[in-house]
């Protein structure tokens, strides 16, 4: 009996500690830490998470996967007459068909995709700018490069959105919640102007090349080409001097040319070659899948998956699912130009092959972007993996550029002969020797047959006024995309929609 | 009662005070009907109690005048005062009311008498399970309380089952919280033996659950595993089954000459070319169901346990084993569980006691993909065109494309001894042969679990009692996959095999301080509890994979084995850490038995909240009154008449870790440099919302229990329960750039009323009848999600993502969404009569005669997406089960049934994508012409109307069913036979699982657990037949 008292009262002694121990747990036992993250108000202090922030504003250039299947180029080749929607069927993706026949309503269409990726970008480009300056870790050097490389990435987020949308949040910090809803919504006379102080603000603080590493990061001319197409884009003849002066400026560097043979420029070897002056870079490595579709984590180029022919079965080319196929126009435009061979698939003439002929077949398919049998992605999600780079600005471009500006500018016509025929005699046809209006219209007709399904036309004809005439069903409203719906719901009444929407 | 106990105080004190001595009193509890004894009657006299041994015996030190009680479960107390009569023979009666009233439940951090029960709780209870055959714990609760619905997920061995208490409370998660031992689990319960299983009680209104706090609002359920009883002595028990299983339905599709013409008839109904001109010539082809469905899966099951208890305490230890083949993918889904358990309680002394529960369970699973239209095997199986044979045995086929690359044969067509399996050239994408397909599936999952609870007890003073336990849940579990080198199809293809494997450690411990207090004044009962409780979970994990095994089968693939050194991927790491501290207390309350009342308040405070909201409150009340304890209550048939009503607020802290704060993530990656290196980026992931906290759940809840007869029971319970601050991310506007943070912003309603019936009558004493029966009526409704749409986005279906179901204010929770069909157009006459709008204009100028006509229910004069409205409701409006229980002599029977209705099942079995797929039968009734269908649309290639690509009330039918879950006639083997062989118990079984299911359903299976309604190519329940066996030895 002693010892159960003895053992009893131990045990009272025993449970009662450990009572006391565990009641009113330590502070530290209820907050967690995190792990593989960071917190916010911890970071941006050195010159590594500098650059991570850095990364994360160019990662949003290749984001096609906002609200759907939104890769910019590719759909700005369906708006054009290059190419058609296409697909399994009329309702395989609704938002290209409103594409292709500018049907888009405020629900329908790739608006919202476009309009997140661009604001999703210029948050970013903010955050850094913001944080850049107090990162005492990083060097001067360091910053004055980023700086610009931000620059001109907010600069390109804010064309995009200019031209698409036409009245915009202007918005150049990040927000805190007290402002999300006073935001002022502007016109191509603030953002223009402002597009044109980015570019000019990064230029001479960019580096003219960049070690085979850093390819990828941008470049002066890269810069320099952006505020050509912009001033091109803004269509005053009061710029077209300088479109000239900074096309030359690229010309004259000596870093690029045209590669001699034009098939090569959309192949896996012709990525970076000395006639990229940028490229939009994807990875086959990300092993991406359709849970990562939609998060801009999908570091693959889905455009590529988009327009294969559809069930594909035959040798080079891999299956794809039978968007962009080729317009009747554009076959016929092209028919007895070298670069046909190099544009155009014909499908129904490969030999050993066959496919499913989807909506709106037309038998011709993309080739600069086809999906190869040869870089099948190796892990991973195939749709999801291609890596082809888009080719943002090519050198052909920037000549064609060049040769526009002399001539809009009242320069030299025998000099803005002499770009334009660089771009023919590359591919062996003859020069030119128009001059006036002519000219400038077989600078136009070039620029179609030089940079066909590259996603340029469709802005070349609204710049140039054609649009109404060339694309089938588009009308003046329709030179803007609707205001998403989405984005006018949650805005509590912030933003106003488009006329003709 | 109360006249005795005041007497017999009195007569204490005088005789105490007169002789003070002590005596020894002795004697037998024994049963008033037979006089025979009754072991394990607790005999109780002051402040010492005994309990009877074997043979009904008991001795006690105590002094004369003492009263003395005895009671024993589901006997009359009896209680005399202590005289000269040293040893005394008591005699109990056995009160059927009173084996119910007695009852105890757990209601979390103890129990409670189920009479003074004043929330809604079911129970069920191990004499309810003895004998039924019970693959997880969640069979055991389906059908068989009210207010519970339990889905099985699928038919696929080892799937979990979707279980809802009351509804679903909240789009963030509606799991129960599961409490086994007093440890609360996380990440499943498939580590459970359900043969240990003593009780469950489910705490389903708010009342009930609020001891649980910021956990509870879902529900609780509380399992308790077995413990040996003093009274059965030591017993081991043996009890095994095996049973066959098989699919209880095929569906009708199309024959390769009913598809072969349909194709026929689609392609000439867009202008193209007959596909095949001699449609007639294919036959009957290839019936890809009976390939994909495998005969005769065997389950079996073996439970051994050793239980028993002395006057020192008491033990149970089992060992189990369970396997199970799937009735889909024969060799590729199955599941085993190894499974092995100890619990023991030992009274150290009169005031100690400690325990310890400790089980531990191996499982072991293979898996395939279902409830997909990417690619199951049964969703294949519908989808696949039957002219493709099973086996390629053309030599001229074989020697060309697909089977052939640049004229060569593929070396990674699938075959096996049968040869090259067949490769569809009318099928694309994902519907590849399915059979081809799993067999290159290799999934396999395996557990190893521990979950351990260790107590002590102290009995400070009478009716004081302090408690302590540790609980630990420490799990171990992975996957090891390979997907060896294959061509099913031009985009299903792998070149080079894969290898890959994952293991993952979860750590849980959780520990729990309370101190009860009993304590009666007069008539007043009072009893308290006050607790304290701390919580922790970690995990670790890493996995990794790489390609180019030398081998390309699974057996033999690891990751070290492979050559390919540049394909190697490696990930790791560890959770972020999840902490939960708490403080609550109970109070009870009872006069007389009459009125009866419980408080309870819960703090609780999460690691999942920031400083700002990191601690909630939860309290809770309610009341019952006892009607037929009043004197004024004469009606003896109603034994039982209680009224209760009770109001409490839980918790749900279902946030993910940090998910209140800003963090900077990587990932947001971009590709740099000539080798294009992929280079991490980060940004911040979401705005901070540092005001972020717990679901709240309201419930009221209103009810009566009643027993008449001795044989009739019924309880009613209304609630009506209000989820608040419900997470939902109010979208921000994009130009924000960040994105929006999720906000306790949403409200949702759960209504309903559950019903419990139950009927238990002996007839002789060779038969016995009884049955029992649940309803539940249930409303959900979304009240608020506070964004400006008033909607969510919910599934998506097919490669074009079509939208199928939404989360919309003032509509149940995950509704189906889509256009009304308003019948077939047999004529132009009609197409051009379909008017709508203010002009009156043609709504569908582009269909023709067999076309759906779409509803214009905007009434815009348009068909358009704004026309898609509510078109099916996936939660049933009635959930109900019957069970029906017969003994006769030696024989049993069981039947039970269990059935829900007034739900929709979105059939979204066929790849409307693929023109070429498969089709049900029920094309053979498509519209051919006028007046030959008004439900299925004509058949064409080039569908402009949309019929097909259109989510509309097409797809939508009627997911009412009642299902005989299963069947069991026994028979006992007893009396001399059975004491020849030391048997207590002996029992011989035949069961049946899944025998007849009525359902006006077309698919596979109207149990649709997953996929909340939208069947993808269910993996069924399979129909089972087993004999089983148990056996008791004495």
């Amino acid at each position: 009996m002693k010892n159960t008292v003895k053992t009893t009262m131990r045990s009272m002694v025993a449970i009662a500690a450990a009572a006391l121990l565990t009641v009113g747990c330590s502070k530290d036992f209820l907050n967690t830490k995190p792990v593989g993250r960071d917190l916010e108000i911890n970071y941006y202090q050195t010159q590594a998470q500098a650059f991570e922030a850095l990364v994360s504003v160019y990662d949003v250039l290749q984001w096609n996967d906002q609200y759907g299947f939104t890769m910019y180029r590719f759909l700005m080749n369906v708006a054009s007459d290059d190419t058609y929607a296409g697909g399994s069927d009329a309702s395989d993706q609704p938002s290209w068909v409103a594409t292709d026949n500018f049907s888009w309503t405020p629900n329908l269409g790739p608006q919202a995709g476009f309009w997140r990726k661009n604001y999703k970008g210029i948050y970013r480009a903010n955050l850094f700018l913001e944080k850049i300056d107090g990162i005492e870790d990083a060097s001067v050097a360091f910053k004055t490069r980023t700086k610009a490389e931000v620059h001109f990435l907010r600069a390109k987020f804010y064309f995009d959105l200019i031209r698409s949308f036409g009245n915009i949040p202007f918005i150049t910090n990040t927000l805190d919640p007290s402002e999300y809803y006073t935001i002022n919504q502007v016109g191509p006379e603030v953002i223009f102007p402002f597009i044109v102080a980015e570019l000019e603000a990064a230029i001479p603080d960019l580096p003219t090349t960049v070690p085979s590493t850093e390819l990828g990061r941008v470049t002066k001319g890269a810069a320099q080409a952006m505020l050509a197409r912009v001033y091109l884009y803004m269509d005053d003849e009061d710029n077209m001097a300088d479109v000239a002066a900074l096309c030359e400026d690229i010309i004259n560097s000596g870093v690029y040319s045209l590669l001699p043979n034009y098939g090569d420029i959309f192949t896996k070897a012709g990525g970076w070659s000395s006639e990229s002056v940028f490229e939009i870079t994807y990875s086959e490595n990300s092993t991406s899948d359709w849970g990562r579709f939609g998060s801009g984590h999908s570091e693959g180029n889905v455009g590529v998956q988009f327009c294969g022919m559809r069930d594909y079965n035959g040798p080079d080319y891999s299956p794809g699912w039978g968007f962009c196929p080729i317009t009747e126009d554009l076959e016929s435009f092209m028919d007895g130009d070298p670069r046909y061979q190099h544009t155009i698939i014909d499908a129904d003439n490969i030999s050993g092959a066959e496919y499913t002929p989807g909506y709106q077949n037309t038998g011709f398919f993309m080739k600069k972007y086809a999906p190869l049998a040869s870089q099948f992605p190796p892990d991973g999600e195939p749709a999801l993996n291609w890596g082809n780079n888009i080719r943002e600005i090519r050198y052909a471009d920037v000549l064609l550029m060049a040769a526009e500006g002399l001539v809009r500018s009242g320069g030299s016509e025998a000099q803005a002969r002499s770009y334009l025929n660089q771009v023919r005699a590359r591919v062996g046809i003859q020069g030119l020797g128009s001059s006036g209006n002519q000219l400038l219209e077989d600078i136009f007709n070039e620029r179609r047959m030089e940079l066909a399904t590259e996603g340029h036309r469709y802005f070349d004809l609204i710049r140039t006024g054609k649009a109404a005439n060339v694309l089938t069903g588009w009308q003046a409203h329709n030179q803007y995309l609707p205001i998403p719906q989405n984005e006018i719901d949650a805005s509590q009444g912030a933003l106003t929609q488009n006329t003709g929407y | 009662m109360r006249k005795i106990a005041s007497k017999g105080l009195f007569l204490a004190i005088a005789l105490g005070l007169a002789t003070l001595a002590q005596a020894q009193y002795s004697g037998v509890v024994v049963d008033a009907a037979d006089n025979s004894p009754l072991p394990g009657a607790v005999v109780k006299a002051g402040s010492v109690t005994a309990m009877t041994d074997m043979d009904g015996r008991w001795s006690l030190d105590v002094s004369a005048g003492t009263e003395l009680t005895a009671s024993f479960v589901g006997y009359v107390d009896k209680s005399l005062l202590l005289g000269e009569q040293k040893n005394l023979t008591i005699a109990l009666r056995y009160d059927k009311a009173a084996s119910t009233l007695d009852e105890v439940v757990v209601v979390g951090y103890g129990t409670q008498k189920k009479s003074n029960v004043t929330g809604a709780i079911s129970s069920v209870k191990a004499e309810d399970l003895e004998d039924l055959q019970l693959p997880r714990l969640e069979t055991a609760l389906q059908g068989r309380t009210s207010g519970v619905q339990v889905l099985q997920n699928s038919g696929q061995p080892g799937a979990a089952s979707v279980v809802r208490i009351r509804g679903t409370a909240s789009i963030n998660g509606s799991n129960p919280l599961y409490v086994v031992d007093g440890v609360v689990i996380g990440g499943g319960i498939d580590f459970l033996n359900p043969g240990d299983i003593e009780t469950i009680e489910v705490l389903k209104d708010a009342a009930s659950a609020a001891i649980y706090g910021a956990r509870g609002a879902n529900g609780v359920i509380i399992v308790t595993t077995k413990n040996g009883a003093r009274a059965k002595g030591m017993e081991v028990s043996v009890s095994s089954y095996t049973g066959v299983q098989n699919a209880w339905k095929q569906l009708p599709v199309l024959n390769a000459r009913e598809y072969a013409t349909i194709q026929n008839e689609m392609a000439a109904a867009a202008g193209q070319s007959i596909p095949y001109p001699n449609a007639a010539s294919y036959g009957e082809g290839t019936n890809w169901q009976s390939h994909v469905f495998n005969p005769n899966a065997v389950m079996r099951n073996t439970d051994f346990s050793i239980s028993g208890a002395t006057d020192k305490g008491s033990y149970f230890s089992s060992v189990s084993y369970f396997d199970q083949d799937g009735i889909v993918a024969e060799g590729k889904s199955n599941f085993q569980r190894l499974s092995a358990r100890l619990n023991t309680i030992t009274k150290a002394n009169d005031r100690f006691t400690v325990g310890w529960n400790v089980a531990y369970t191996h499982n072991e699973s293979q898996s395939v993909a279902e409830n997909t239209e990417f690619g199951s095997p049964l969703g294949r199986a519908l989808n696949m065109d039957p002219i493709t044979p099973l086996y390629e045995t053309d030599p001229t086929a074989l020697s060309q494309t697909p089977y052939t690359s640049g004229g060569v044969l593929r070396n990674n067509l699938v075959r096996d001894a049968g040869g090259i399996y067949g490769i569809s050239s009318r099928v694309t994408s994902e519907i590849v042969n399915p059979v081809a397909a799993y067999l290159i599936e290799n999934n396999y999952g395996w557990s190893d679990k521990i979950v351990n609870n260790t107590f002590a007890e102290f009995e400070i003073a009478e009716g004081l009692k302090a408690r302590t336990s540790m609980g630990i849940d420490l799990a171990f579990y992975g996957g090891n996959g390979f997907r060896p080198s294959h061509y099913l199809n031009a985009t299903n293809q792998l070149d080079t095999n894969l290898v890959y494997s994952n293991f993952n450690r979860a750590f849980t411990w959780i520990w729990d301080q309370t101190i009860t207090y009993t304590k009666d004044v007069g008539d007043h009962h009072f009893d308290g509890l006050l607790g304290h409780s701390a919580q922790e979970v970690n995990g670790r994990y890493i996995g990794g994979s790489k390609r180019d095994v030398p081998v390309n089968t699974y057996d033999g693939a690891t990751i070290d084995y492979a050559r390919n050194v540049e394909s190697q991927q490696v990930y790791g790491g560890y959770w972020e850490r999840y902490a939960i501290e708490s403080y609550f207390g109970r109070v009870n309350y009872d006069y007389q038995g009459k009125y009866v009342a419980t408080a309870i308040m819960r703090a609780d405070a999460s690691s999942n909240f920031g400083s700002n909201y990191r601690w909630g409150y939860f309290p809770s009340v309610s009341a019952g009154w006892n009607i037929h304890k009043e004197d004024f209550w004469i009606y003896d048939n109603v034994n039982t008449l209680k009224l209760k009503a009770g109001y409490g607020l839980n918790g749900n802290d279902a946030a993910g870790s940090l998910e209140y704060a800003s963090t900077i993530v990587g990932g947001r990656s971009y590709t740099f440099g000539a080798n294009e290196v992929l280079v991490n980026g980060t940004a911040p992931a979401q705005v901070a919302n540092p005001d972020l906290r717990w679901e709240s759940v309201s419930q009221f809840n209103i009810g009566t229990e009643i027993r008449a007869f001795d044989w009739l029971t019924a309880n009613v319970d209304f609630f009506n329960r209000v989820t608040n601050d419900m997470k939902t991310r109010p979208p921000l506007p994009d130009y924000i750039g960040n994105d929006a943070p999720t906000a306790n912003i949403g409200s949702m309603l759960n209504r309903g009323v559950d019903i419990e019936l139950g009927y238990d009558k002996t007839y002789t004493p060779d038969f016995r009848f009884s049955a029992s029966a649940n309803v539940s009526f249930l409303k959900n409704e979304v009240v608020l999600l506070g964004n400006e749409s008033g909607y969510l986005p919910g599934q998506q279906w097919g490669p074009q993502g079509l939208e199928i179901t939404r989360i919309t204010e003032g509509l149940p929770i995950g509704y189906f969404y889509g256009y009304q069909t308003d019948g077939i157009f047999q004529s132009m006459d009609d197409v051009y009569a379909h008017t709508g709008g203010e002009a009156g204009d043609t709504l569908q100028p582009g269909a023709v005669p067999g076309d759906f006509k779409f509803v214009d229910v905007n009434g815009d004069g348009e068909i358009t997406a704004d026309d898609r409205t509510f078109i099916g409701n996936p939660t049933p409006d009635m959930t109900a089960g019957i069970t029906l229980d017969m003994q006769y002599k030696n024989w049993d029977i069981n039947l039970f049934g269990q059935g829900v209705w007034g739900n929709q099942i979105y059939n979204a079995t066929r790849r409307y994508d693929l023109p070429t797929a498969n089709m049900t039968g029920a094309a053979l009734d498509r519209w051919t012409g006028p007046g030959t269908s008004n439900t299925y649309p004509r058949l064409t290639s080039q569908d402009d109307n949309m019929n097909f690509a259109r989510s509309s009330d097409f797809y939508v039918e009627d997911g009412s069913f009642f299902r005989i879950k299963s069947l069991q006639i026994g028979y006992n083997i007893g009396g001399d036979a059975a004491d020849r062989l030391m048997l207590r118990k002996m029992r011989i079984y035949y069961a049946g699982t899944n025998l007849f299911t009525f359902t006006k359903y077309s698919g596979f299976d109207p149990e649709i657990g997953a996929g909340f309604g939208v069947d993808r190519g269910i993996y069924p329940q399979a129909r089972v037949h087993s004999i089983g066996l148990n056996i008791t030895f004495k």
